[in-house]
């Protein structure tokens, strides 16, 4: 049952690996956005030595570690997939197979993702660990406990991606609600830019309540030893809801779309 | 028992008009008017299995939104679908597993993978057990001669062996209906003759039910022992090709390159098909008057250069029955 989403997992992991420009591309605009970033923090640290708790190794690990996480939300096309899929008509051919198209676009997104991860996001990760003395979570159970928090905030931007894609069934076009929520909230409350901690009251409440968050600030705040003890199960807990959340919102929307589809034709 | 029965099948399409202009748009928002197209319209055949059926009719005359219906990837408005004993749209999952479908103008296969690769995501999505993917693969490869492209992207394929491979694709898992629509669309004369080899074959060799639908009469003629006609969304014909024929194919086709482009042309029993600057197209009943009849009252009132007479080709009959119906 799980082998047929495994094999999706798979192709899309190998497919990948015959894209090896685009690839270099993508890194190379990241690594040099992440340099400027690192050279900021270390600017505005300079005279400082602790904001909010961070020190200046602790502000440039999550810097890094945030960036480096955001590789996903840039790499990740499953909107645009979609997109494409209702216009061309293609999801007809998904829709005759014996199949869950939520699971099987999750599958091969996965595939890609690992990719990026691997050899992407990993060796740029090394290279500025080496280059700026960066540190290393406090213990081996923390970096398992990063590694899984890594996993729900990426099911979670899968889930936001895989709705906003679903919306193609009704509007023509969907790049502004992708822009909006993908571009605009997510990079704002996501924690990606600056940590969360740093912002004012009212924006770190509002950031609170929104699922933008829990994609990368928590898993790079358990990276850094921010979040611990009780905070980092309720962190993880409040990942797991989201996850639930949003997967089953994603299912709701793509029923009604093939509901749509299925009585007034592609 | 027959393998598939349709019963009063419809599907109406309801179009908005979309009124130009600010208070066009806004009139249509608030109060949306719509036409209703009868794509299928009250449509009752049954296939029996083993069958090889085609279904014909002109640029939406209904084909493929009944092979949809059929398909269960569109829910009829009214009407009985039996395919195996499921109803299609409801058992979707279940109907999917038991059928296979081609359609022309898409291909099932994914676009950046090797040929090789579709196939084996298609074992996995079927759970079709390992040995009898390894038989299918290697009958398939064989008939249609894919080895040679097995590990080209899908992309980088020629329509002719693109088409070969979703004929593959669709049979892998062994289904019992074969639902083809347009499958010789594009293709070369040598490529739509392998195909229809193909088809021959397996309906003959593993009894698969066909049903096709195309534009290309000779796959018909070539391929199908039966012919379900549809004209706006209503069967016009269902039978034999030969009794077609016979019923049809009284009909003789006389063409005349004129002296000269008389303005008005005017002959008992016969019918003016076509038109073409000098040359007419003339369509009569063998049974009602005779050749040398026509011709008498032709050479009577025109003046004639040129003509021949023919005995009507499927083509031609079926040109006549898009244009004028059935009588
Ligand atoms: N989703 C839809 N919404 C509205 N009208 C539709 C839809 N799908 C088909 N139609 C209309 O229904 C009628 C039948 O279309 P259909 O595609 O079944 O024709 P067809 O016989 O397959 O034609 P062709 O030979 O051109 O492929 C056409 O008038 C078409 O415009
Ligand atoms: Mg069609």
């Amino acid at each position: 049952m799980m082998k047929k989403y495994l094999t999706f997992t798979t192709k899309a992991f190998q497919r990948t690996l015959t894209y090896r420009f685009e690839l270099w591309m993508e890194l190379f605009i990241n690594v040099l956005f992440m340099l400027v970033y690192v050279y900021l923090w270390k600017a505005l640290y300079t005279g400082q030595t602790s904001v909010e708790g961070y020190d200046l190794n602790g502000i440039l690990t999550y810097i890094v570690v945030s960036q480096t996480l955001l590789t996903f939300t840039f790499t990740l096309r499953v909107a645009r997939i979609i997109e494409e899929k209702v216009r061309t008509g293609e999801v007809v051919t998904d829709l005759m197979k014996p199949i869950d198209f939520q699971l099987m676009t999750l599958a091969t997104a996965a595939g890609t993702s690992s990719h990026t991860a691997l050899f992407n996001m990993l060796p740029k990760f090394l290279l500025f660990y080496g280059a700026f003395g960066l540190s290393l979570p406090p213990s081996l159970l923390t970096v398992l406990l990063f590694i899984i928090s890594v996993v729900l905030g990426y099911v979670i931007l899968f889930s936001m991606e895989f709705i906003i894609g679903i919306f193609a069934f009704w509007l023509v076009e969907i790049r502004g609600i992708y822009a909006l929520v993908i571009w605009g909230l997510s990079m704002l409350f996501s924690g990606y830019f600056l940590p969360l901690e740093f912002y004012p009251a009212f924006l770190a409440k509002v950031a609170a309540v929104l699922p933008f968050r829990a994609i990368i600030y928590f898993p790079t705040a358990i990276y850094t030893g921010q979040l611990i003890g009780e905070r980092l199960i309720t962190a993880m807990l409040i990942q797991l809801a989201w996850v639930a959340v949003l997967i089953g919102l994603g299912r709701l929307g793509y029923r009604a779309a093939f509901r749509k589809l299925v009585i007034q034709g592609g | 028992m027959p393998i598939i029965t349709v019963e009063h099948l419809s599907k109406h399409f309801k179009v908005y008009r979309r009124r130009t202009g600010f208070w066009g748009n806004l009139s249509s928002t608030v109060a949306r008017q719509h036409d209703i197209i009868r794509a299928v319209d009250d449509v009752n055949f049954s296939l029996e299995r083993g069958e090889l059926v085609g279904y014909i009719g002109a640029n939406g005359a209904g084909k493929s939104t009944t092979i949809k219906m059929l398909t269960g990837i569109l829910v009829p408005t009214s009407g009985h679908i039996d395919v195996m004993g499921l109803t299609p749209y409801r058992h979707r999952k279940e109907n999917t597993r038991r059928i296979g479908v081609v359609f022309g103008q898409r291909t099932q296969l994914w676009w950046d993978l090797p040929v090789i690769d579709s196939f084996e995501l298609l074992k996995h999505i079927y759970e079709i057990p390992q040995n009898l993917y390894k038989q299918n693969l290697e009958f398939f490869s064989e008939l249609l001669q894919l080895r040679p492209f097995l590990s080209t992207p899908v992309r980088r394929l020629s329509l002719g062996q693109r088409m070969r491979c979703d004929l593959t694709a669709a049979l892998l898992h062994d289904p019992e209906i074969l639902y083809l629509d347009e499958p010789t669309i594009g293709l070369d004369v040598v490529a739509k003759e392998q195909v229809r080899q193909f088809l021959r074959q397996v309906n003959a060799e593993r009894q698969v039910t066909v049903i096709l639908t195309t534009h290309d009469l000779n796959d018909v003629e070539k391929v199908c022992q039966r012919l379900i006609i549809i004209d706006s969304g209503k069967i016009i014909y269902d039978g034999g090709i030969d009794a077609l024929k016979e019923r049809y194919g009284k009909t003789r086709m006389l063409i005349i390159d004129l002296a000269q482009g008389y303005s008005d042309i005017q002959l008992e029993g016969v019918d003016l098909i076509r038109r073409d600057g000098n040359r007419i197209w003339l369509a009569f009943d063998r049974d009602t008057i005779s050749a040398s009849e026509v011709i008498t009252q032709l050479t009577a009132r025109y003046e004639i250069q040129d003509l021949t007479i023919s005995e009507p080709e499927i083509e031609e009959i079926v040109r006549r029955i898009y244009e004028l119906g059935v009588h």
